[in-house]
């Protein structure tokens, strides 16, 4: 009896991991019979996307924090795996370049938080503000980027970056293949999806929710809010930047638009339409609204950004919960229909007590 | 031409260039202090006003008339847009920040779908240079100065004076009981808004003539007048004034010795200080 308990915990905690990776796995054969393997390369940045988008949900949607430049993290990260596999301005890395890149692309993101986390934290920028300074930072790192050519590669970019390969003592990896790029870059979201939503359900879980419905009164009680806002800060930065690395790696081009604050503004749409607070809904976000993009990539690119802004006005004016949180609330009401009251009853209770 | 040429020339122009911030940083400071909302497409409206100028230059009217033309549609826009959409966001700082954002993008592409994305001159309508102490300084910045200062002031008066200032200076104060002294609160938020807007379309018409005109400048301008805002602190004209002089005055000093983007980076990093060191702005009182 305790035996399966545990079991049916442990797999209660890896359930997020298995949604993602059951989306994945529909959106890649989708793709894949919709246009070939090159529409799996497409889907692969999509899944990219959104796990940049799941950094966004951690810092916007469990924390409280909405931010306009999340993306200079992601475009930091993506910098960061050009700079050391390819030949650049960065000294040489002999060492598994790539494997570099990656923990480059990590720590320097996550740096960047720990510096403006500690003076915007400290300084109780809050609510707006923080929106505007983050929005400030993104259109100045894209400003920069486009104008510093030697660090940044200035409006061309950098072109030519390398598909990961990873060799460590005799075992060697590459993403060679559309296929294997996939299935790794799917894994490694469903992976970072699994720990994510194990650490927000846990205490810390908690303090993050402190934080975002009222930081004030969680100070009053004496405890300090600023050093979990800043682990939130730089653990989403983190994974923002990992993204970047991801990206840099599949699609093989690099430039200081992906710093900028129409990405930075465009995946906190992602997250919206897919759902807050649910870390899958933000993958799902950043799914459709790409897989979309790409199923009228024929139109202009005024014309796709013009529906990027309506996207906006639409999002607010007939604000939902998401696209995962419909999608769930339509699946209970059908379940009722096909189960009779009682047992619905039951799958709401087991929803808001899962949470 | 001597150093102190060069230095009173500088001087200037720093000075021409917060005067049109503070345009613009009223503008956003009003429409937040009244209604709470971020107006993130702020931008956008300058660069509808810098456009309004570029229709009346294509048509061949006077530019004077073309700035005015700007600041009445651009506030007539203005006007409407809180009309059908902004009051919609009130209450939520998400939902504005959101709401407003789309609109600032639905409204750089439109623009880029008329005008296209390439920047479009325009012809100062005073040519000729004045001398000041003896250095050349061109006659079109000195008249922006003039009356972007004049504006100012003729606002500050105004918003002290007039009844209008003092219904809106009540509804700033406590919104409920204003209502229930009679005044109107939604046509105050209209007609703040218009005014935001307008002061941001005659800021745009402006500085037509002095920078590039294309569809994305907008940005630039949002960024820096929140700057001024956060630096000078919420809730008082003199803060924004306070805050223009020093981020202007930064970029302009800055912007001299380097390049502009240089200067805005810094001025960005010294903001982020700044918030940490006083929370509540440079220039108000705790």
């Amino acid at each position: 009896m305790i035996n399966k308990k545990v079991v049916q915990s442990k797999v209660a905690h890896l359930r997020p991991g298995f949604q993602v990776l059951a989306l994945t796995l529909i959106v890649g054969t989708g793709a894949f019979l919709y246009r070939g393997s090159p529409a799996v390369d497409q889907a692969t940045i999509w899944v990219i996307y959104g796990l940049f988008a799941v950094s966004i949900d951690i810092l916007w949607g469990y924390c409280g924090m909405l931010t306009f430049g999340q993306a200079v993290f992601f475009g930091l990260g993506a910098m960061c795996y050009a700079w050391t596999t390819t030949d650049t301005w960065f000294p040489h890395v002999d060492w598994n370049p790539a494997l570099a890149g990656i923990l480059l692309s990590i720590l320097l993101p996550a740096l960047l938080g720990l510096v403006l986390g500690y003076f915007l934290f400290y300084g109780k920028v809050r609510g707006p503000y923080f929106v505007i300074v983050t929005l400030a930072l993104a259109f100045l790192m894209q400003a920069l980027g486009n104008g510093w050519t030697k660090v940044f590669g200035g409006f061309m970019g950098f072109f030519g970056v390398p598909t990961a390969s990873v060799e460590l003592g005799g075992w060697s990896f590459g993403l060679t293949t559309p296929l294997t790029r996939y299935i790794t870059v799917s894994l490694l979201l469903a992976g970072v999806v699994v720990v994510s939503a194990r650490i927000l359900r846990g205490p810390f879980g908690l303090r993050v929710a402190g934080v975002r419905d009222n930081d004030q009164r969680l100070e009053y009680l004496g405890t300090s809010t600023v050093k979990t806002k800043l682990v939130v800060f730089i653990g989403s930065a983190a994974i923002a930047g990992f993204a970047g690395a991801l990206f840099a790696s599949t699609s093989g081009f690099v430039s200081a638009d992906l710093m900028g604050t129409l990405l930075s503004t465009e995946a906190v749409i992602w997250v919206a339409i897919g759902g807050r607070m649910t870390l899958i809904g933000a993958v799902l976000g950043a799914v459709v609204v790409r897989g979309f993009g790409y199923i009228i990539s024929s139109i202009a690119v005024e014309y796709w950004t013009l529906f990027l802004g309506a996207l906006f006005i639409f999002m607010v004016l007939f604000g939902s919960k998401g696209l995962w949180v419909i999608g769930g609330s339509a699946a209970a009401r059908l379940s009722r229909l096909l189960e009779g009251r009682r047992g619905s009853r039951d799958i709401v209770e087991n929803r808001t007590t899962g949470r | 031409m001597s150093t102190l040429d060069v230095v009173l020339l500088q001087i200037l122009n720093t000075a021409v260039i917060v005067g049109v911030l503070m345009l613009v940083a009223i503008g956003l400071a009003i429409i937040y202090g009244l209604m709470d909302v971020l107006n993130l497409a702020h931008g956008e409206l300058l660069m509808l006003g810098c456009y309004g100028v570029v229709i009346a230059n294509d048509l061949g009217l006077n530019l004077w008339l073309g700035v005015l033309l700007a600041s009445v549609i651009v506030g007539l826009l203005g006007w409407l847009l809180e009309r059908v959409f902004i009051r919609r966001l009130y209450g939520s700082h998400f939902a504005g920040l959101l709401g407003t954002w789309g609109l600032g993008i639905i409204l750089v592409q439109t623009i880029r779908l008329i005008f296209g994305p390439e920047p479009v001159p325009v012809r100062a309508p005073l040519e000729g240079a004045i001398s000041i102490l003896g250095t050349p300084f061109p006659q079109y910045r000195l008249a922006v100065l003039g009356i972007s200062a004049g504006l100012i002031v003729l606002l500050l008066l105004s918003y002290r004076y007039l009844t209008i200032g003092i219904k809106t200076r009540a509804v700033f104060q406590d919104q409920e009981m204003a209502q229930c002294c009679g005044i109107r609160a939604p046509r105050i938020y209209a007609g703040t808004f218009s005014l935001g807007a307008s002061l941001a379309g005659v800021a745009g018409g402006l500085i037509a003539p002095l920078v590039s005109v294309d569809p994305f400048m907008g940005a630039g301008y949002l960024v820096r007048s929140f700057m001024t805002v956060i630096v000078g602190g919420v809730g008082s004209l003199g803060g924004v004034a306070g805050g223009a002089g020093v981020i202007g005055g930064a970029e302009g000093v800055i912007s001299y010795f380097s390049s502009g983007i240089i200067a805005q980076v810094v001025v960005l990093a010294l903001a982020i200080v700044v918030v940490r060191i006083r929370p509540q702005g440079l220039f108000v009182r705790k």
